[in-house]
């Protein structure tokens, strides 16, 4: 009998190994729409994943560079099964904004890149609206919680004329995405909430609608300008409705890396907010924006560095310089995926979906930090589709869900 | 005078308790934070605190009915320390359970008992209006479920259903609706009439008047809305000084924010001139000739947003009729309102020129036409027809953005008010031509013409990470009067709970105008709001 369990497990052992050499061999990403095969060149330059020294770990080689990939304790399920290969579910087959074969993705324009990187990953076009919850606190330098804020979110894409039963006739070739927000909480702001409409024209502001439950009115905002400070928030306008290329700014692709996601960077640390499940990049190739204010522009920075995602097409991490060089913020974004959100039918959505997921701030001339992610995920939620209106504001909804 | 000090010993204690039973629900909140109780069910407990502190050192001439003669009296500093606990019900039941076919639904409630401790602290000016002002403007804990006979401030303030089939919404109940994009004008927002205890305060929540509507909405397709109101009962505006008792007006000018136009005719009615004049009041029943009904329509055109909107309604406030047609000659007064219509609409646009000074900017305009208003023409003040045009234009924008991180939203307004109708009097005295406003006591100063206008500008800036500072600033200027309300304020939020505000209103002006009547009313205030649960 001993014998007999003592093969057992010698047989079990000779198969997991078998099997982790089998995937180090050939790196496939077992996503939720089947096997994806890890792109063999990115940017120019060879790129190949095997397996670590040690169990659960990879060796990520892109060109002269490696990197080996360990777990973090937060990462989403499927990611920590897969290891980095998982990344290469987003590298073909998937609708825009991914549809750009990998050999094409280094030379799509840095506006596209970034739109791609951003706008799109926020809003996804290939789904029927999302509904979530935002989680957002500031943190004071000594580590205390200065605010804790939740809005309601509903958001939808129009790109490539999607969902234009949506939009009024006359805005459907205007329109590129629109943002609902509700406040849940502080007291201060419950129920305060507002319709962002965003356009294709690079020149033309969002619009913003506003509702104020101490009036009881819905007032169109003064156009906000992209680098002021999104209200409660100490992150700015660029970072969560402006996200597409501005108009006021130079956007050049300056180069790749092999992103590590350092996990000496705030957001990026294994104690960093580990009960929210995500997925971070790490192991990807990374394509280098440096954004620059166009010439007799005043910004709040003389020089942002972005990274986005090869294979995720993704934001996934940002650093401001002033006019000296000196570090003004860090910010680390990570994705939450289809997995973490339902569909109608209860059922978890496509793994493949992304959403803005996670934001991490390290805002290096106050201290303070600005921490935000979302939860209670809904893809193709059945809204209907006079949902992103004003009438929608004056009736205070107050849980997600309200619109069935 | 020994049973005086009794009552004012039982009211002290009474706030003492209040004091530490908010405190304790403090505790409690932090200790339990319960206030989804349900999934359906969520219930939240607010304290807020307000208090008004007058600056000026000033006296006023106030009439006493009982002598018919007038004295001088000295103003106290204390003009308001309110203290309220609201309390908010929402049952949102998961009706998809219910059926297939089951709209979303959604019960409020809200409760509001407040209680105003200026009685029991201050012995001066409108503190020594116990007797007169108590029943009413200290508390309505009296009349728990109609605030007093007309139902204006009572605990039990907005309770309806929300119903929301697909394209349609449905709120039945006692509400309020806004209509309108103007700021502190209201031409086509008299859904709600306003409760003017104190006419400075801003958060139209607290001060209008629910009314009992069912605010029926479809939306036929994208971005458009139409809506049909029906209003059994009005509602009247309610002011210091209003309230009768045996046909007397039992409140005279004793209120700190008693109109000068008010208590001109309060003096008059009480026996300034050697004989009273009793005054019967006739509010509209619920009957079917007596409701009020309105239509809106709202849509979007190429990026313009505009409102269509009719209101058969009655006068925002209470008339007073003279029995003989004349104040001249009256014996007796009716008080009720008049029928009225109110035809217009809004449109706000945002510009984008490419011009960067310009982009941003959004334009807004609401314009009406009131037929069948009241106004007190002459010297003598005889109520006669109107009607009259209204045109509000507001421009926004945030500005010194290139120079801020946090930049400051502008808006500037211009109103006017002009009467484009009126019935010719030939018994109203000196200037027929003329209206008795707001601060009108008696001279010609206090009358406006066939225009009226005015200006406001607003600014507003946040501060600190998270925008825990927030500063405003608003300033009004009557054209035609030369008046003045300025009003500073900045509020800070301590935590997610908790908020204090410091702010100032400053009034400036001759004593007839609307705002410069209240010069010596210029205060400080505090507020203090705290989320017990």
């Amino acid at each position: 009998m001993k014998r007999l369990r003592s093969t057992l497990i010698l047989l079990l052992l000779i198969c997991v190994g078998g099997s982790s050499y089998a995937a180090g061999a050939a790196p496939q990403a077992q996503g939720a729409t089947g096997a994806a095969e890890v792109p063999k060149m990115i940017a120019g330059k060879p790129y190949s994943i095997t397996p670590g020294s040690k169990p659960g770990t990879y060796l990520v080689k892109w060109g002269d560079d490696s990197f080996t990939w360990e777990a973090k304790p937060w990462y989403e399920d499927t990611l920590k099964q897969q290891g980095p290969a998982y990344y290469a579910q987003w590298a073909s087959g998937k609708p825009f904004p991914w549809d750009t074969p990998m050999d094409q993705r280094d030379k799509l324009t840095p506006d596209d890149i970034m739109d791609r990187c951003v706008a799109w990953t926020y809003y996804g076009p290939y789904y029927k609206g999302v509904a979530d919850v935002w989680n957002n606190l500031v943190v004071k330098p000594d580590g205390s919680l200065r605010e804790t804020e939740h809005f309601m979110e509903l958001y939808m894409a129009f790109v490539g004329g999607q969902n234009q039963d949506y939009l009024p006739q006359d805005q459907r070739a205007e329109v590129s995405h629109i943002y609902l927000w509700i406040a849940i909480d502080p007291e201060e702001v419950r129920g305060q909430s507002g319709v962002t409409t965003d356009f294709y024209k690079r020149d033309q502001r969002p619009q913003d609608t506003w509702y104020t439950p101490t009036v009881r009115k819905v007032r169109r905002l003064a156009g906000a300008v992209s680098k002021q400070f999104f209200p409660g928030t100490i992150v700015r306008y660029e970072d969560v409705s402006h996200v597409r290329a501005l108009p006021d700014l130079d956007y050049k692709l300056v180069g790749f890396e092999l992103y590590k996601g350092d996990p000496t960077v705030h957001g990026n640390g294994p104690a960093d907010y580990p009960n929210v499940k995500r997925v971070d990049g790490a192991g990807e190739v990374a394509a280098i924006l440096e954004i620059t204010p166009k010439p007799g522009v005043s910004w709040w920075y003389a020089k942002r560095k972005i990274k986005c995602g090869m294979e995720s097409a993704a934001y996934l991490e940002s650093e401001e310089y002033d006019e000296k060089g000196q570090a003004q913020r860090h910010v680390v974004h990570a994705i939450i995926t289809g997995s973490q959100g339902k569909l109608p039918d209860g059922s978890a959505a496509p793994d493949w979906y992304q959403t803005w997921g996670a934001l991490f701030v390290d805002d290096k001339k106050s201290g303070f930090k600005g921490d935000m992610w979302l939860d209670q995920l809904q893809f193709n939620p059945g809204f209907p589709t006079t949902i992103f209106s004003n009438d929608t504001l004056v009736r205070e909804p107050r849980k997600l869900g309200f619109w069935k | 005078m020994r049973q005086a000090e009794v009552v004012r010993r039982a009211h002290l204690l009474l706030v003492a308790i209040m004091a530490i039973a908010v405190s304790l629900s403090t505790w409690l909140v932090e200790r339990a934070n319960a206030y989804q109780l349900t999934d359906d069910l969520e219930v939240r407990g607010t304290y807020k605190m307000e208090s008004y502190f007058r600056l000026p050192d000033g006296t006023r001439n106030v009439f006493n009915p009982a002598t018919e003669t007038f004295s001088r009296e000295h103003l106290d500093h204390l003009m308001s320390q309110r203290n309220e606990f609201r309390l908010d019900i929402e049952w949102s039941p998961k009706t998809e359970n219910w059926g297939k076919y089951m709209p979303p639904i959604k019960a409020v409630a809200q409760l509001r008992p407040w209680y105003d401790s200026d009685w029991q602290l201050s012995s001066e000016g409108q503190g020594r209006y116990q007797q007169q002002l108590w029943s009413y403007w200290g508390n309505n804990l009296q009349h728990p479920f109609t605030g007093d006979a007309t139902g204006n401030d009572p605990v039990f303030r907005e309770y309806y259903l929300d119903i929301t089939p697909p394209h349609f919404f449905f709120r039945i109940g006692s509400q309020i609706i806004a209509w309108g994009k103007s700021d502190g004008v209201y031409m086509l927002d008299i859904l709600n009439n306003f409760n003017l205890r104190n006419p400075t305060i801003f958060e139209e929540e607290n001060i209008k008047i629910p009314v009992w509507a069912a605010n029926m909405n479809w939306q036929p397709w994208v971005g458009s809305n139409l809506q049909l109101l029906w209003m059994p009962q009005w509602f009247p505006t309610y002011w210091p000084g209003l309230r009768l008792a045996n046909n007397e007006p039992v409140e005279g000018g004793y209120h700190d924010w008693t109109y000068g136009v008010v208590g001109a005719f309060n003096n008059f009615y009480n026996g300034q001139f050697g004989f009273k004049v009793p005054v019967t009041l006739k509010t509209p029943t619920a009957k079917p000739t007596n409701w009020i009904g309105g239509a809106r329509w709202s849509d979007s055109v190429g990026g313009l947003n505009y409102t269509l909107n009719y209101l058969y309604t009655y006068t925002t406030g209470y008339i007073d009729y003279p029995n003989t047609g004349s104040f001249l000659t009256a014996t007796a007064v009716i008080r009720e309102p008049h029928r009225m219509q109110v035809i217009g609409g809004s449109l706000d646009y945002d510009l984008e020129t490419g011009h960067e000074s310009i982009d941003g900017t959004v334009l807004r305009v609401e314009s009406s036409e009131t037929v069948g208003d009241q106004y007190y023409q002459g010297i003598v003040g005889n109520p006669k027809y109107v009607s009259h045009w209204g045109v509000l234009m507001g421009v926004d924008k945030n500005i010194l953005g290139d120079y801020l991180e946090r930049p400051v939203f502008a808006s500037v307004q211009y109103w006017h008010d002009m009467v484009t109708n009126q019935d010719r009097c030939k018994n109203c005295g000196a200037e027929p031509g003329k209206f008795e406003d707001l601060g009108f006591t008696g001279t010609t100063a206090g009358m406006r013409g066939v225009y009226k206008s005015l200006m406001t500008v607003f600014l507003e800036k946040n501060w600190l990470e998270g925008d825990v500072v927030i500063t405003d600033f608003f300033a009004l200027y009557e054209i035609q009067y030369h008046d003045w309300w300025i009003r500073p304020k900045v509020t800070y939020k301590y935590d997610d709970n908790t908020t204090f505000a410091l702010g100032f209103n400053i009034f400036a002006g001759s004593p007839q105008t609307p705002y410069g009547e209240f010069t010596n009313n210029t205060n400080a205030f505090i507020e203090i709001r705290r989320l017990l649960f």
